[in-house]
């Protein structure tokens, strides 16, 4: 039986009184392209940090590839973080340099290639481009690794819909069919075409758990027209 | 992978401070000729000011250098990079150690040095060559020790308490960054009471250890006695405190992380 690169169980994050994630169970496996879809605030940048270790559970467990997250992990996964975390004054050169230095799965060609591809040249400083250009050269960074695991937090959000357009290309083209890809957004019209299975999660807990064609064929909905109808405020 | 760590370490850290070096030991080259000829005009108070301030700007941004490092890569916006890389975490806090105490040791270094290029000249070094060979033998008749090995030993502490500094003001950080909120107060706060522990604790060793009727000087505690043999508590003793924190620190970023 094949075993799930990302295991939730009884997953649990609380920061004080608040509980962000509420015992959540999940698997994720490699193949699939699955969406984590919910409103602001519904736990799922929580869920992801926690799978980079970037958070410490408060109870229950992660695993990814049967192992808690840590340096190895670290080298499985591939992270984009829903804000901008680069460093501004390096070079896009420096940073492709970086990401070849730490990560042996880097492909360095495919990264300079893509970057040409957008006419951003790696003598530019990352402070000088676009916020839309910087978003682009970050998430180019993260799919030019050949990971086991990626992990998408809002890869599309505050970029205009051209923008939105390329990084769903550049996710599709550039995702292998034995990795996983656990992407993270509200925006989901946009994220529909290109997901295998999504996972409803709605104040800390999974409200639903299915594949694309089930809730198309079973309950002749898209997952907006289902997403809209599941957080109705 | 501490190698590469160190490689961007010391890129980030100094690339700011190198031009502030340079610019330095420029501004007292300037001034060295107005030294020598005794010219005391306005041109030369302006150049002086120049000095100063830059003595300060280093002083002030090899500080905020080192404990940004930290703040920003461990527990801020870069640790979303840094914490992600597949090294682990005491491998990032040993190069964060490596490259302040540098910056600490680099600065003190241009600062001789500028003062060297402004006030030094020939004869002044062979003067200088004299005093302290002179000061070497008296070192050695007062305390039947060889002064280099008595100097080594006591640049070794100086680093000691240097790396003991710097792991306060991490743990520290990483005390304040657990708060839910007014994290740089619990910063503050824990790095005004850890330094108050260590120092009390330090004392009671000492006073333990080293002997009333050593050959003393009363100056900073950890500076008990000249003799070599009363240096090794206070190596020790800081040598200590520098395991505790550091396993302190990587206890906390590898346990206790919630990074924003």
């Amino acid at each position: 039986m094949q075993q799930a690169i990302l295991r939730c169980s009884a997953l649990t994050k609380a920061y004080g009184r608040t509980l962000a994630l509420d015992h959540i169970d999940l698997e994720v496996f490699s193949g699939r392209i699955v969406g984590l879809l919910g409103p602001n605030g519904s736990g799922k940048t929580t869920l992801i940090k926690l799978a980079n270790g970037l958070l410490s559970p408060t109870a229950g467990e992660i695993l990814i590839d049967g192992r808690r997250p840590g340096v190895e992990t670290k080298r499985l996964v591939s992270y984009l973080p829903d804000k901008e975390y680069l460093n501004n004054w390096m070079r896009v050169g420096d940073l492709v340099d970086f990401f070849a230095d730490f990560y042996i799965d880097f492909d360095r060609e495919r990264a300079v290639e893509m970057l040409a591809h957008l006419n951003i040249s790696t003598a530019d400083r990352l402070k000088d481009l676009s916020k839309g250009n910087r978003e682009k050269v970050q998430l180019i960074l993260v799919m030019s690794r050949r990971a086991r695991l990626y992990l998408l937090d809002e890869p599309i959000g505050g970029v205009d819909p051209a923008a939105r357009d390329y990084i769903l290309r550049t996710i599709i083209t550039n995702y292998s069919p034995d990795s996983a890809i656990l992407l993270s957004t509200h925006l989901i019209a946009d994220v529909e075409k290109v997901l295998d299975d999504v996972v409803f999660i709605d104040r800390g807990r999974v409200a639903l758990t299915a594949s694309v064609d089930y809730i198309r064929e079973e309950k002749g909905k898209s997952v907006d027209e289902l997403f809209r109808e599941v957080f109705r405020c | 992978m501490l190698t590469k760590l160190l490689k961007y370490e010391f890129r980030a850290s100094f690339r700011e401070l190198l031009p502030l070096y340079v610019a330095l030991v420029g501004v007292a080259a300037l001034v060295r000729p107005a030294y020598f000829r005794g010219i005391d005009n306005e041109l030369t108070g302006i150049t002086m000011m120049v000095y100063s301030a830059l003595m300060i700007a280093i002083v002030v941004i090899s500080i905020l250098t080192i404990v940004q490092r930290f703040t920003r890569t461990m527990l801020g916006r870069e640790a979303y990079l840094m914490l992600t890389l597949p090294v682990p975490v005491s491998v990032h806090v040993a190069a964060k150690l490596i490259v302040g105490v540098t910056v600490m040791i680099a600065g003190v270094l241009v600062a001789t040095l500028s003062f060297f290029v402004m006030t030094v000249n020939s004869s002044m070094l062979i003067l200088l060559k004299y005093f302290l060979q002179e000061a070497a033998q008296l070192l050695e008749t007062l305390l039947r020790q060889n002064a280099y090995v008595l100097l080594a030993e006591f640049l070794l502490l100086w680093v000691m308490l240097l790396v003991q500094g710097l792991l306060t003001i991490y743990v520290s950080a990483c005390i304040g960054h657990l708060a839910e909120r007014n994290r740089g107060i619990f910063s503050v706060l824990s790095y005004i009471l850890l330094s108050s522990v260590i120092n009390t604790v330090s004392d009671l060793i000492y006073d333990i250890l080293v002997p009333s009727n050593a050959v003393g000087w009363s100056g900073p505690s950890v500076y008990y006695s000249l003799n070599t043999a009363w240096l090794i508590p206070p190596l020790v003793t800081s040598l200590v405190f520098c395991i505790v924190l550091f396993k302190a620190v990587t206890w906390i970023l590898e346990n206790r992380l919630n990074l924003d």
